[in-house]
């Protein structure tokens, strides 16, 4: 059963949420479009297509302390608790499925699980496909779970389709209406596509010929496409001292695009060339990912080409590839 | 579960073997843990030094032992040199133990050819020990030992004993040696001639890739095949848990499938790098 929210509405729909937890949505900060805390709906960039950051930083921050340790005749470990009580707000759906994705892989770790058993999602479906975007090709411009509401913008109000209990059960404050019509989704393709089919099998093949030097010699390994993308989760754990005797362990972003990345004592780097980092972070989405996960580890958001200074477009590679 | 949150370990004993590695005696604080601490020949630990970092170390101790486990490492680097100045009595992190290690049950009445240089005897060591405490189970035991000169060469003591067991051979070469040293000389792979018989043998090698990208060749003019030679590879690493991605070649992930491979599963993978 579908709900109405007239779009007049929003600014007590973004109250109510606020009363039990921290709201997230679209916000322009420094320039950017990025998920941020919002006390009112006013706040909430509504006209865009996606926006330039995923929201990784929520379930994965950069630099998130692992444990604390104090040193005396012991050493005293003390972990973080657990993450306030969010709803994201206005996510599309590849980054729910960029989630659902994560989940497999990361799932079994307390920092994230717990970040994600505390956060619902309340997504919004696309009408319109960026000129990067290329979801349709993989599929993850659909969800077909992993969200509590998922709204559908048709016009003056919003259809929205229940996907939790806690939906269920916050639908039934006054500014909703069951849906009496069914009604029209907007239906589209993206601009860009390539055949999902078998992508795993045409990077194996590939594996050890010119392609990847033919596209990705320009890369000049800035990592630009690994920070945007709502699927890199690659780290490193870090020590940070306060003082001699205590400090935080901490989980940074890093990436495969890296030359330290492989770097081992004696200054020996498995992956000394720039191509073959490149040629290692798609054959992890595409190739490795299908292996070990059954996914690719990529929903087609088309932020890593947004992002590159150089222009390299993984997408076009993914086309050409045989 | 917070898989990346350490283990608390004493550091119960150390014996200095060369001027720059050092075997550390640790003994978990975790009476529950320290009498389930499982593991194969050839298993990883990843020791912190709280205030430096983690790094991986190869467990070199035998799993029969309960009380405590060793490693041995050598300074390279920020993390080995600061658990190189830890004291006895100093606590450490440590997680694991992880990996796969050497199919000790395979091995059952086959001969044993080890072949190592430097500081990768130590997986070797926990191995060498296993066989010596399950003698019956095991046939012919040879050891082909490499260092860089006679003082580089760790578990002098050990190895002496190990050369008064019997249906066990051992070869030490260094690549160059002094006025006392009166031993081979030159690079372990020449060791390979000692060897006079590789029928129903395995293959261990653990060392410097160069070192292995040497002695294959040689094993197979002796007509060892792929599948029973078994090699210990080292990548960086942060999880030890198949997460972080930092290990991998192709799509063979060190810490986990790893860190002991037969040759046979991973000769043909591209970024093998020898
Ligand atoms: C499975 C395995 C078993 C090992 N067993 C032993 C052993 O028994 N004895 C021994 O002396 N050494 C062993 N090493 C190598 C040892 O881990 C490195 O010497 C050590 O990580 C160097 O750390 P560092 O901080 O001193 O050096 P730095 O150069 O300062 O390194 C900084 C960081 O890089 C990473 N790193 C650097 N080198 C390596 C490396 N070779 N492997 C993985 N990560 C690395 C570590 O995370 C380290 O904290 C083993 C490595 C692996 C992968
Ligand atoms: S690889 Fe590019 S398109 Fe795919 S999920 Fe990452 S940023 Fe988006
Ligand atoms: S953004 Fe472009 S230049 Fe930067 S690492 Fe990615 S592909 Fe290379």
């Amino acid at each position: 059963m579908y709900y109405v929210l007239k779009k007049k509405d929003l600014p007590k729909f973004v109250k109510l949420l606020n009363k039990d937890f921290e709201v997230i949505a679209p916000v322009k900060k420094n320039g950017s479009l990025i998920f941020d805390k919002v006390s009112s709906a006013d706040e909430i960039v509504k006209n865009y297509i996606n926006t330039d950051y995923p929201p990784k930083n929520l379930f994965l921050p950069d630099g998130e302390t692992i444990f604390e340790y104090k040193k005396s005749n012991n050493i005293k470990i003390k972990h973080p608790g657990k993450p306030k009580k969010r709803v994201i707000y206005r996510i599309r759906p590849c980054d729910v499925n960029a989630l659902l994705k994560l989940d497999k892989i990361l799932g079994g770790g307390f920092y994230y699980r717990t970040k994600r058993e505390n956060t619902k999602i309340i997504a919004i479906n696309c009408t319109k496909a960026g000129e990067n975007c290329f979801c349709t090709s993989l599929g993850d411009d659909q969800l077909k779970e992993g969200f509590d509401l998922l709204l559908t913008d048709v016009g003056k109000e919003f259809y929205i389709k229940i996907g939790s209990e806690w939906g269920k059960k916050l639908m039934k404050h006054k500014i909703f209406k069951r849906a009496e019509n069914s009604f029209k989704k907007t239906f589209f393709e993206c601009k860009r596509f390539f055949l999902a089919k078998d992508l795993d099998k045409k990077i194996e093949r590939n594996f050890n010929t010119k392609i990847w030097e033919k596209h990705f010699k320009k890369c000049f390994s800035c990592t630009a496409c690994s920070v945007v993308c709502p699927m890199c989760y690659c780290f490193d754990l870090v020590q940070v001292p306060k003082s001699e005797n205590e400090g935080k362990v901490k989980k940074f972003w890093s990436s495969c695009l890296l030359k330290e990345f492989s770097r081992v004592a004696g200054d020996f780097i498995f992956r000394d060339k720039r191509v073959n980092r490149v040629r290692q972070f798609l054959s992890h989405k595409f190739l490795y990912g299908k292996k070990h996960y059954d996914e690719f580890l990529c929903v087609g958001c088309g932020r890593c080409i947004s992002h590159c200074p150089v222009g390299i477009d993984y997408e076009k590679f993914l086309e050409e590839i045989k | 579960m917070k898989i990346y949150t350490p283990d608390i370990g004493k550091i119960k004993k150390t014996i200095k073997e060369t001027e720059d590695t050092k075997t550390f005696q640790i003994e978990l604080e975790n009476k529950i843990l320290r009498e389930h601490f499982y593991f194969n020949p050839g298993e990883f630990v990843l020791i912190t030094v709280f205030g430096v970092g983690e790094a991986p170390f190869s467990i070199s101790s035998s799993p029969f032992n309960k009380n405590y486990f060793e490693i041995t490492a050598r300074k390279t680097g920020n993390v080995t040199n600061a658990l190189f100045n830890l004291k006895e009595g100093n606590k450490i992190g440590v997680r694991g133990p992880h990996g796969k290690g050497y199919p000790m049950d395979e091995f059952e009445h086959t001969n044993i050819i080890l072949i190592s240089g430097g500081c990768g005897l130590a997986p070797l060591k926990s191995l060498i020990e296993y066989v010596i405490q399950k003698r019956g189970y095991y046939n012919k035991l040879t050891l082909l030992y490499g260092a860089k000169t006679p003082q580089n060469i760790i578990y002098e003591k050990e190895i002496s004993k190990w050369k008064k067991i019997k249906n066990f051979d051992v070869h030490l070469t260094v690549d160059k040696g002094n006025k006392k040293w009166k031993g081979n000389l030159g690079v372990v792979t020449k060791l390979i001639n000692k060897v006079k018989n590789f029928e129903n043998s395995v293959v261990c090698l653990c060392g410097p890739p160069v070192m292995m990208k040497y002695s294959i060749p040689e094993l197979k003019k002796k007509g060892v095949e792929d599948e029973d030679i078994f090699v210990s590879l080292e990548r960086k690493m942060q999880c030890g848990l198949k997460i972080c991605c930092h290990c991998n070649i192709n799509d063979v992930y060190v810490c986990k499938d790893g860190p002991v491979f037969r040759y046979l599963d991973i000769k043909d993978l591209s970024e093998l790098g020898w």
